[in-house]
């Protein structure tokens, strides 16, 4: 049906076959030439979506969306069915899409084999998909067109493949007609034929009229625009029925027709399918399509559509014209817009400039403001009374704004500027001024305060409360100026250390004044004791008395009622009156509380550092170290007199009993300690010169002591008893150790026991020395005295340490007992030769001879250690005289020990000898029995002779 | 002697006796020093003195403090001359040391041929209670028998220490003071003796 139609009315399909199938035989009736032609079946124009399309199936995009689009990104494509065939015999039927050219050429852009096709889907009206290699969506302009497009790919497909596609979306009926293409084929095959060469004869009949017909109308349609003299139906009709009534004859009208006809309902294959309505519907769809291009036709042909487009092309050039006149607008009031921000802009920087200008004026006015005081402010520094505190404060309010005037941080510019300059100097010179007041009534002040404080007769040391009376009047008077004084220091440093000055000018007197009387009233509460007292515990002042009196002292009189009270006990203790190191601590109580209060006072009234030495010293920077100098030099000043009176009052207290001075040195020590740690550096200075003077006087009084004890070696000349320095120490001890009471933890402790050792061992050299007496000629009795004299010093010594408990005399205490049992065997030794003179002598002989390698028995054979002479020397000691010769023992031990100590000694050394007497008459008893085993001979006293002996004694006594 | 006594303080002798290692030393030292030596040191004779108040009046106790290890319990007789009151001291931890007491009592009544002189039994290491070896019954019947005072000291713990010199010191003082009035009355003819 379309072939037919398209032949003959379709200039589209006849520029097609043109441009592209023209090399070929166009008719496909004449088969028996040309090689290979290629015949167009159908064809179809489409618009091609581009947007992407391709790719996604049709699924993938919704309809609207595509037509939206394709609106905008659609390619108007010819889809061309051809078929290619060679003698007339099909080859390949083929789909090509070509692109119309603008000088109405065609040029093809792909090609496909019609097998290729795998599925043909149907989507709209005007829409359907072909898959190829990929969904390509396709839409023709008309419903009828698509149909027809359709309708004739099917076809090919049916005629020409054994393949067929997929087909999606078209009604049952066609579905059913492409899907039996093979039942009928077998009976149809020769009507087929037979229709087929029908078909053929019928189709070269058309394709020369065809020529005709297309020879005319291109004629027509060079004379169509200017005169269509045409009837429009004519044109418009595409019925076939009409195009051939027009152009043959009669005769082959009706022939055509009827060979039309029968194609055409071959073409339905209205043999083959036996459904009617699908049929009608086909039959309605085509001719659906013919109305709409008929439709076409009669618009393109329509002269008033050029006028429409002519108006249309009016309209659009006014529009531009006016808008060119709008844009020309735009640029204008663009212009004028950037004109008003220029001059908004402006206006800002005026404004900010007009701000700036009044901030600087009222800037000035502030500091002009800030530096300007009242006239009335001078009018107070200058006139204001200092006396009262309203006064005062009025004035330091007045200075504070002054300062803060002056000391205003202005920039260097800001300080050149003439009226800020002027106005500071003058400000300088009234500060000035008012220093130079300031500086003249601090000197009064200093000096009333002064004289009014020496001339109180209130004041001044009281015999009922010896003290010196605080200076409190003055600190509360002054402390009233502080702020003043701080002021100053500020503003004027220089003169503020000459009111220092002043005032330590104008307070020494007092502090020298109130001292002096202070100390030479309390020198009059000393308590004194007699010297013979003191002789009981210092070497020096017992050993100078014993020149005069006995040297050594009998026992009684050391242990007389007085002298057994402790050696610190004064006879005069009571009635107010105080002993020399109390009264020295009592002074340093009641001066250094002064000293501190005025330490205190300057530092808080000068401001010269912190109170109580808060700042560690190694923090301190060069300030802190200035002021700190400052006040000490200050304090010196004050106190100047302090550490000379102090040490002469230290002296006055030594003067009769030089032991005091351990106890002021304690009290020293205990006061430095205690003023170091709240940084009262001044007094722990004052207090060290002190101290110095002091341990110089111990180390005097210590080596006094070592002088005596030496001197007591020469003096002595009756050696024996105990040595007048052995019964002093313990007392010496007990005296010190009293005053060492506090001292634990002083450095005076070791001090003192360095002093012990050195006196200790002095006393232990002079006894030995004193002893053994080196110059009196060495004999028995001298020796005795010697073993006598050491035994009982050594014991003594050792007795009386060790009941005193003092750790740092423990080495001296056990040399002593050594000493003592070493002296004591000696004594023992000695004393037993003469009641056994001649046996001792025997027996050693023989028991050196011994001891030179003789042997026992070979004793007997010496003249002198014979029998005989054994016998002989035993005879000599009988039982009486040993009797005899042990009871004379007794009385010499008696008379050696009885003196001292009571005899105390008396029973422990008659042990001792008792023990050597013993033991001697068991070493004869047991040489005897070595050397002359077989004499026979023994000693004419048995032990138990002895024994008796000594319980006769003991009875007798 | 007597001349002497005149100027001293009171002297009151006391004589430490007992065997060996009971801890006379230790009572002494404890006494005298308020120290206590743990080790143990036999001790040959020892004499020592200090200056006591006894009931308010300033006086002074000798201790002669003996060897409780002598060969020849003789050489003893000398000391006990001397003394003017005894301390008998046993160890409660060591039995016979309790039984040595009464040759200690024979020898000195036997010395002084004196049955009244003052005298205590001391049971030293009281401390030691827990391995004592002599009851306190034993010990104080041989105290009545004596006729004197038993105590139990600790010189370790100084439990009884001063209360048994103070306790002899009386009665050395209380002895000395009723026998004044029987020499007062010889005096006079001892000086004429003289």
């Amino acid at each position: 049906m379309a072939e037919n139609r398209q032949p003959s009315l379709d200039p589209e399909r006849q520029l097609i076959i043109n441009s592209l199938f023209s090399d070929g035989i166009e008719d496909p009736v004449s088969p028996t030439h040309s090689s290979g032609t290629e015949t167009l079946i159908t064809y179809c124009k489409v618009s091609e979506d581009t947007g992407g399309g391709g790719n996604s199936p049709t699924a993938d995009r919704p309809f609207g969306i595509g037509k939206m689009n394709s609106r905008i990104d659609v390619k108007i494509r010819y889809l061309l069915v051809t078929i290619l065939s060679k003698n007339g015999k099909v080859q390949k039927v083929q789909l090509h899409k070509a692109k119309k050219n603008p000088n109405d050429t065609f040029s093809i852009g792909r090609t496909w084999q019609l097998e290729q096709v795998r599925k043909v889907e149907s989507v709209d009206n005007v829409t359907f998909v072909i898959t190829i290699s990929k969904p390509y969506c396709w839409s023709t302009d008309t419903q009828g067109e698509k149909n027809v497009f359709l309708n004739q790919l099917l076809k090919t497909f049916r005629k020409h493949t054994k393949k067929f596609p997929k087909l999606i979306n078209f009604d049952t009926e066609t579905l059913a007609e492409m899907k039996s293409p093979s039942t009928p084929t077998k009976p149809v095959i020769q009507n087929d034929t037979d229709s087929y060469n029908v078909v053929f004869s019928l189709q070269e009949r058309l394709a020369n009229a065809n020529k005709s017909s297309s020879s005319l109308r291109s004629l027509n349609q060079k004379n169509g625009r200017s005169t269509p003299n045409l009837p429009s139906g004519a044109q418009g009709s595409d019925t076939n029925s009409i195009h051939h009534h027009t152009e043959d004859d009669e005769l082959k009208e009706e022939e055509l027709s009827l060979i039309n006809v029968g194609e055409l309902l071959n073409d339905f294959d209205w043999k083959g399918s036996g459904n009617a309505a699908a049929l009608e519907e086909r039959l309605l769809n085509e001719l659906a399509a013919l109305e709409a291009a008929n439709i076409h036709a009669m618009v393109e042909s329509d002269d008033r559509i050029h006028s429409v487009i002519e108006q249309i092309d009016n309209a659009i050039a006014e529009l531009d014209n006016m808008d060119q006149w709008l844009s020309l607008y735009t640029a204008e009031l663009n212009s004028m817009g950037d004109d008003i921000h220029h001059i908004e802009s402006q206006n800002r920087g005026l404004q900010v400039q007009t701000a700036n200008q009044k901030a600087l004026l009222s800037e000035l006015d502030r500091l002009i403001q800030s530096i300007t005081l009242p006239e009335q402010v001078i009018q107070i520094l200058f006139k204001e009374s200092m006396d009262t505190i309203q006064g005062i404060q009025n004035i330091e309010h007045v200075a504070a704004q002054i300062k803060r005037v002056l000391e205003t941080p202005f920039d260097e510019s800001t300080r050149q500027m003439m009226a800020i300059k002027e106005k500071l100097e003058t400000y300088h010179f009234h500060c000035k001024n008012f220093c130079s007041r300031f500086y003249e009534y601090m000197r009064m002040m200093f000096q009333f305060q002064a004289e009014t404080l020496i001339s109180d007769k209130s004041r001044g040391p009281r015999h009922n409360s010896l003290t010196i009376q605080d200076h409190e009047s003055i600190v509360e008077n002054l402390s009233k100026y502080r702020g003043l004084s701080l002021w100053m220091k500020e503003m004027d440093p220089k003169r503020h250390l000459e009111i220092q000055s002043l005032y330590v000018i104008s307070k020494e007197p007092i502090y020298k004044k109130e001292t002096k009387e202070y100390l030479s009233q309390m020198r009059y509460l000393l308590s004194k004791r007699e010297l013979a007292e003191e002789a009981t515990y210092v070497f020096s002042a017992a050993l100078n008395q014993s020149g005069r009196t006995t040297l050594t002292y009998g026992y009684g009189n050391w242990l007389t009622s007085e002298s057994t009270k402790p050696p610190w006990e004064f006879k005069d203790g009571g009635g107010g009156k105080l002993p020399p190191e109390e009264a020295f601590d009592q002074c340093l109580q009641t001066i250094i509380p002064l000293v501190a209060n005025e330490q205190n006072f300057i530092l808080d009234f000068f401001h010269l550092g912190k109170k109580n030495a808060e700042i560690k010293k190694e923090d301190r920077n060069i300030e802190d170290i200035r002021m700190q100098k400052k006040l000490i030099e200050h304090m010196e000043k004050l106190f100047s007199i302090l550490p000379e009176e102090l040490s002469s009052f230290a002296d006055y207290g030594c003067k009769h009993d030089n032991i005091q001075v351990i106890g002021m040195i304690v009290s020293l020590e205990k006061y430095m300690h205690a003023n170091e740690k709240i940084g009262q550096d001044y007094v722990v200075t004052m207090l060290q010169q002190v101290r110095l003077h002091c341990l110089g006087k111990f180390e005097v009084f210590i080596n006094d002591q070592l002088k005596a004890i030496e001197e007591t070696k020469v003096t002595s000349k009756k050696r024996k008893g105990i040595v007048v320095f052995m019964r002093i120490f313990p007392r010496f001890v007990e005296r010190i150790e009293h005053s060492m009471a506090e001292a634990e933890k002083l450095e005076m402790r070791s001090i003192v026991n360095r002093a012990y050792e050195r006196i200790v061992k002095t006393m232990f050299e002079c006894v030995e020395a004193i002893a053994k007496d080196a110059d009196s000629p060495v004999d028995d009795k001298e020796q005795l005295n010697a073993h006598i004299m050491t035994l009982e010093n050594m014991h003594y010594f050792y007795s009386e340490i060790r009941s005193r408990r003092i750790n740092i005399l423990e080495p001296f205490m056990r040399y002593a007992k050594s000493s003592y049992d070493k002296h004591m065997e000696a004594y023992a030794k000695a004393m037993v030769r003469r009641p056994f003179g001649k046996l001792l002598e025997f027996f050693e002989g023989i028991e050196s001879l011994l001891r030179t390698n003789t042997a026992p028995e070979e004793v007997g054979f010496r003249i002198q250690f014979n029998k005989a002479a054994l016998k002989k020397v035993i005879s000599q000691y009988p039982g009486k005289e040993i009797k005899k010769g042990l009871d004379s023992l007794y009385k010499r031990v008696e008379k050696h020990f009885k003196e001292e100590e009571g005899g105390r000694l008396l029973q422990v050394v008659w042990h001792a000898i008792e023990e050597e007497v013993i033991h001697n008459h068991e070493r004869f008893t047991l040489t005897i029995n070595r050397c002359y085993p077989d004499a026979n001979i023994t000693l004419e006293f048995s032990m138990d002779d002895l024994l008796n002996y000594f319980s006769e004694i003991a009875k007798s006594h | 002697m007597v001349k002497k006594a005149k100027q001293d303080l009171p002297l009151h002798k006391v004589i430490m006796v007992g065997s060996g290692g009971v801890g006379k030393s230790a009572l002494t030292l404890q006494y005298m020093y308020g120290d206590f030596v743990e080790e143990y040191d036999p001790t040959k004779a020892d004499s020592y003195r200090k200056k006591v108040s006894l009931d308010g009046q300033e006086c002074q106790i000798d201790i002669l403090d003996t060897a409780g290890q002598e060969e020849y319990a003789a050489i003893r007789d000398n000391y006990y001359r001397s003394g003017e009151g005894f301390l008998c001291v046993f160890s409660i931890c060591e039995y016979e040391s309790f039984v040595h007491t009464q040759d200690f009592r024979d020898q000195i009544s036997r010395v002084l041929d004196d049955d009244s002189i003052p005298f205590i039994l001391v049971g030293n290491k009281a401390d030691l209670a827990k391995i004592r070896k002599v009851s306190e019954e034993e010990a104080k019947s041989r105290a009545r028998e004596w006729n004197c005072d038993y105590y139990e000291t600790s010189a370790k713990t100084r439990t009884n220490v001063d209360e048994v010199y103070t306790e002899l010191m009386r009665k050395i003082k209380s002895r000395k003071d009723s026998s004044k009035e029987r020499e007062n009355k010889v005096k006079r003819s001892r000086c004429v003796c003289l």
